[in-house]
Order: C-alpha cells, then structure tokens, then sequence
C-alpha cells in the first residue's frame, strides 16, 4: 500500500502516460478520426443504399441485417447515420475554417487598430451577439434558401462574433509586449506584425477554440435540420433523422435514440477534444479548474 | 449612477439600431420575391395583378426608404402584416408570448434553485465526490442537445411511466392543474442545459469569494461556520451572477424555440419556425426583432441592477 503511494503517477510507455495525462484529448480525437474515416470510405461501409425504401421492412429495430434498423420508409439507418455524419463533419470542418478566419481577422484588426475601427467592429459584434445563435442561424438559413453552404455560413456568421471578441482581448494583452512593441518600433507593416507577430502567438487559442466550435456547429446544425430548416429531407442528416424519427416515438423509439445519440456523441468528441487540447496548451487553467 | 445609467442607454439605443439594420438587411436577402411567396410560385396570376401587389408591399421603392418606413413604424410598435395569416405581426407575436415567457422564467427560476446550492456545495468541498461529478454532469451538460432531452423525457416519463402527458398546452385559466403538468417536462428540458454551467459559475464565483480576508477575518471573530457562508460569502458571490444569467438570456430564447417545438407549445418559437417553413417574410422580421430587442433589453436591466447591486460597477 504504502510502495503504491509513493509509485510515480506516469508508469509505462511515454505513448500510454500521454493517454493516461490526457485522456479527453485521445477519446474526442480518436472518435473524430474514427468518424472522419467512416465519411471518407462511406458506401464500402454498407450494403445500403440511404435513399432505398425497403416496405417490406419499415421501423425495424437493430437487427443483423440492419445494424441500426430501419426507419418509416424501411430505408437502412446505418447507412443513412454514415451519410448523416459526412453531412454533419463537412458543416463543421467548413464552419471551423470560415468563422476562425473571420473571427481572427476581425480580432486582429479590431486589437492592433483600436481607435474607431475597433469601435466599430465591436458595436456590430454586440449587435449580432444579440441574436439568440439559433435564431441567427435559422435567419440566415431561410434568407438564403435550403443548401450546405447556406448551413455553413449561417452557423459561421453566428459563431465569428464571440471568437472575435475573444481573439481581441488577446491580441490587446500581447499589443503590450516587448516584442510587438519591437516589432513596431522597427517599421515593420501591420500585415506583416499581423501574420509574423500576432497570429503565432494566437494558434494554441484557435486550436481550443476550433475545437469547441465544430461542436457548435454540429448541435447548432442538428438543430436546424430538426426544425426543418436544414437540408431538404431526401438528404440524410442527423438531426433530420430524428425530425422523422420523432413522430415514431411510441412505435419505434430507436429511429429517434439513434440519431439523437449520434449527435450527441459527435458534440462531445469536439468537446472533449477542446478540453484536451487546453489542457495540453494552457496547464495553468486546468490547474485552476482543479483547485 | 446617473451617468452610469446614460452611458448604457445611449449603448442599448446604438445596439437596437444594429440591430434593427442587421434584421432588414438579413430580411432583403431573401431569396426569391417575395410577391411569389404570396401567390404561390405557380400561380397564374398576369402580370397586372403582379404589379398591383408589389406597389401595395410597397417593394417598387428603394431599400434604404423602406428600411426608414419600416424602422419608424416599429418604433411606434407596429410591425407590419403578415402574409399568411389576417392579423398584424404584432397581435400574433403577443398572442404566442406568454407561453415563452412563462417556460423561460420557470426554466430560469428552476435552473437557479438547483444551480445554487449544487455549486455551493461542490464549492465547500472542493475536489470532492460531488465537486467532480458536477463537473462531468456539466461537460455532458453542454454537448447534450436539449431536443435530445426533451424527447428522452417523454419517452420514460409520458410514454412508458405515463406520469405525464407528451405534448400540447391548455391554458392556465382553463385548467391550472393540467397547464403545470404540460409544462413540467418542457421547463425541466430548458433548464437542464443551464444547471450544469450556472452551478459551475457558483462554484467558482464562491471558491474566489472563500479566499476572501473578509471572510477569514469573520470566521476569526468568532462567527460560526453557516453563518459566515450565509452572510459574508454567498451574497457577496451571487452578485456577479447576475450578470451571467443576463449573458444567458440569449442562449435561453433559442434553447426555448427548440423545445416549444418539441413540446408542441405554443409560443413564439413555433410561431417562428412555422413563419420561416411557411415563407413568411414580415412575421419573421417582426420576431426576430422582437426578441433580440428583448434580449438586448434585458441585458440592458441586469446590467442596471448590477450596477445597483455592486457600487464599485458604476463607480469605475
């Protein structure tokens, strides 16, 4: 008992202690990669069609032919939950990329300029925060008709205001450094101090952040698709499973736990990959959680 | 006070002017016109009675008048007619509001009651069984999509227990009993996403206030333990909070439009999603005012209230 207290924490491999110090980090990481992957290779993963109705089998629940079962129009969960998800990472992966870029250029600029460009920017980022995200989300959705991109840039637009508030309070507290100070001190132009100076010392920030982002986008997305407001239905997403599987409740609550749990399930992988990725960049803040 | 007081008015009357820009701008987007959205996109009516309709919308003159036109009359709180149904976009919003009110309130209310003594406890013992558990409870909290809940809800309570009924609304003056039985699963759905990170905020708002030479020195004193927590720490702690559960209100009005549906109450949440699936240009516009004038207002009165609270808020 008493050798066990005294046994240093990390034992083993460097590889399984890193698991071990980290173990969000490689649980949402590793259920990302594994559905990444199940988007990637698709159609091999399944003899089903998603769009092919099957009468002779309608609301079924797991079995051996059907994994997952089958929904109202005998149509194979599985497939369409692997269908579902490419939809589900692509909106992610595109929100990610569209509202960093913007979030970090409006950040920057907002930061490093202050004076009546930062107020600005910020007034009009106020206004937007104002909007419920959802509520912007379905606005924009309807405004610009039912499509991927339409999704993407709706559930972008709503996520940039946050993120560019955040990355100017950071790039205000790193504006006061040596090395800033230097930078400018010598000439260099704001493009350059933006790229070279600023955006470096930002990456551990967008790294947690677009983590926590893709998470966003999946519920926020889910949530439109099952307001009816997403993708038109023959297109399989999650969240319009669980529209149609919602109004089978009683019969077969499988069409609805199954979607529902996928959604959930992708969340929490960004999440926790989030989280991780925190840790790892900021231990100070996991210390302090903890205290 | 008084300038504190100013300086926010002046802020919330620039930020519904945003706003306000940001919703017509957002609204003329729109794809497809909108005269189609009314007749139907394989009507046959001529060209005439197309022409006639479009000067009565009042679509054949330029963008910034009508946004002018438009902003002026809501001002004075009409908000125009809608498309779909006889009534102006106002009586209809008003109509649909007190469901929402109500489950965001009760939502509210039961997020606090739990989120207080959860976060005080944890914050007491921290490290302890419970300071862990909740924040797990917390990180699924977050990734837990309130539909999801709201449709597990109704599965083990309103289906297989049967101790409550699924959907649908009765009115309090019809049925007092059966109106709070309705909302019971919706309010408990909406308040679940908040449980988790308010008490959290509890937690740490309370954690900060413990380390506090106040508080040692009333423990010093001689004062008892409850005493100390009750009287120097928690109210001092609960002040900041204030301020984040008027950030939340947001979150709350979209949390609310999800579950309405899920619940089929309803409020202006089902009254939005039915505007937007039914193309119906002028209640969305009007909604989507309404509510983030709504939440901009009640930031505008959390923030007061903070500055009440908390002289050193209005000093600075």
């Amino acid at each position: 008992m008493a050798v066990n207290a005294v046994r240093p924490r990390g034992r083993g491999s460097s590889w399984s202690r890193l698991v071990r110090t980290y173990p969000q980090l490689f649980i949402g990481g590793g259920a990302l990669l594994a559905l990444a992957v199940a988007a990637a290779v698709g159609s091999g993963l399944t003899p089903y069609d998603p769009a092919a109705t099957d009468f002779g089998a309608v609301r079924q629940a797991p079995s051996l032919t059907h994994p997952l079962g089958t929904d109202q129009l005998g149509r194979d969960t599985w497939s369409r939950a692997l269908y579902g998800g490419r939809l589900s990472l692509l909106v992610a992966v595109g929100t990610v990329g569209l509202s960093l870029c913007a979030g970090t250029s409006l950040g920057i600029l907002s930061g490093s300029r202050r004076g009546w460009v930062d107020n600005l920017i910020m007034r009009v980022m106020d206004g937007m925060l104002a909007f419920p995200a959802l509520i912007l989300a379905m606005t924009i959705a309807f405004a610009l008709g039912p499509s991927v991109g339409t999704v993407i840039v709706a559930l972008a637009v709503a996520r940039t205001p946050p993120l560019a508030r955040l990355l100017r309070a950071q790039v205000i507290a790193l504006s006061a450094r040596e090395f800033i100070e230097a930078a400018v001190a010598v000439g260099a132009r704001p493009g350059r101090i933006a790229l070279r100076h600023y955006l470096p010392n930002l990456v551990s920030l967008l790294l947690v952040q677009g983590s926590l982002t893709g998470g966003t986008a999946i519920l926020t997305e889910a949530s439109l698709s099952f307001l009816g407001l997403g993708l038109p239905p023959p297109a399989p997403s999650w969240g319009g499973m669980l529209r149609e599987g919602y109004l089978y409740l009683e019969v077969n609550p499988w069409q609805s736990f199954i979607p529902g749990m996928l959604i959930f399930a992708g969340v929490l992988a960004f999440n926790f990959l989030g989280d991780g990725l925190r840790d790892v960049v900021d231990p100070a803040e996991r210390w302090r959680r903890q205290r | 006070m008084l300038r504190y007081v100013a300086e926010r008015l002046l802020l919330t009357v620039a930020l519904l002017f945003v706003i306000s820009i940001a919703t017509f701008g957002l609204m003329s987007l729109v794809v497809g016109d909108p005269v189609y959205a009314i007749l139907g996109s394989e009507s046959s009516a001529d060209e005439l009675t197309i022409e006639r309709l479009r000067r009565e919308l009042q679509l054949d003159r330029p963008l910034p008048v009508r946004y002018l036109d438009w902003a002026s009359h809501a001002v004075t709180g009409d908000l125009g007619r809608s498309f779909r149904q006889p009534v102006p976009v106002r009586d209809a919003v008003l109509a649909r509001l007190p469901v929402t009110l109500e489950l965001t309130a009760l939502a509210t209310a039961l997020a606090i009651a739990c989120a207080i003594p959860l976060g005080m406890a944890a914050a007491l013992r921290a490290g302890g069984r419970l300071d862990v558990g909740l924040s797990a409870v917390a990180a699924v909290n977050l990734s837990l999509p309130n539909f999801l809940l709201g449709i597990l809800l109704i599965y083990v309570f309103a289906l297989r227990l049967r101790w409550l009924p699924s959907a649908g609304y009765i009115p309090v003056t019809t049925d007092p009993l059966a109106h709070l039985r309705l909302l019971l699963l919706p309010t408990v759905t909406l308040a679940a996403a908040y449980v988790g990170s308010l008490s959290r905020y509890v937690r740490s708002l309370m954690a900060d206030v413990l380390h506090e030479d106040y508080v040692r020195t009333a423990r010093a004193k001689g004062l008892g333990r409850a005493v100390v927590i009750r009287r120097h720490a928690l109210r001092n702690a609960l002040i900041p909070l204030t301020t984040v559960i008027g950030v939340e209100v947001a979150g709350l009005f979209g949390g609310a439009v999800v579950t309405e549906i899920v619940f089929s109450l309803p409020g202006v949440g089902t009254l939005l999603t039915e505007s937007i699936l039914g193309r119906d240009l002028p209640m969305v516009q009007g909604i989507v005012l309404f509510v983030t004038a709504a939440v901009v207002l009640s930031s505008l009165g959390v923030d007061l209230l903070y500055g009440f609270l908390d002289p050193r808020v209005r000093m600075s």
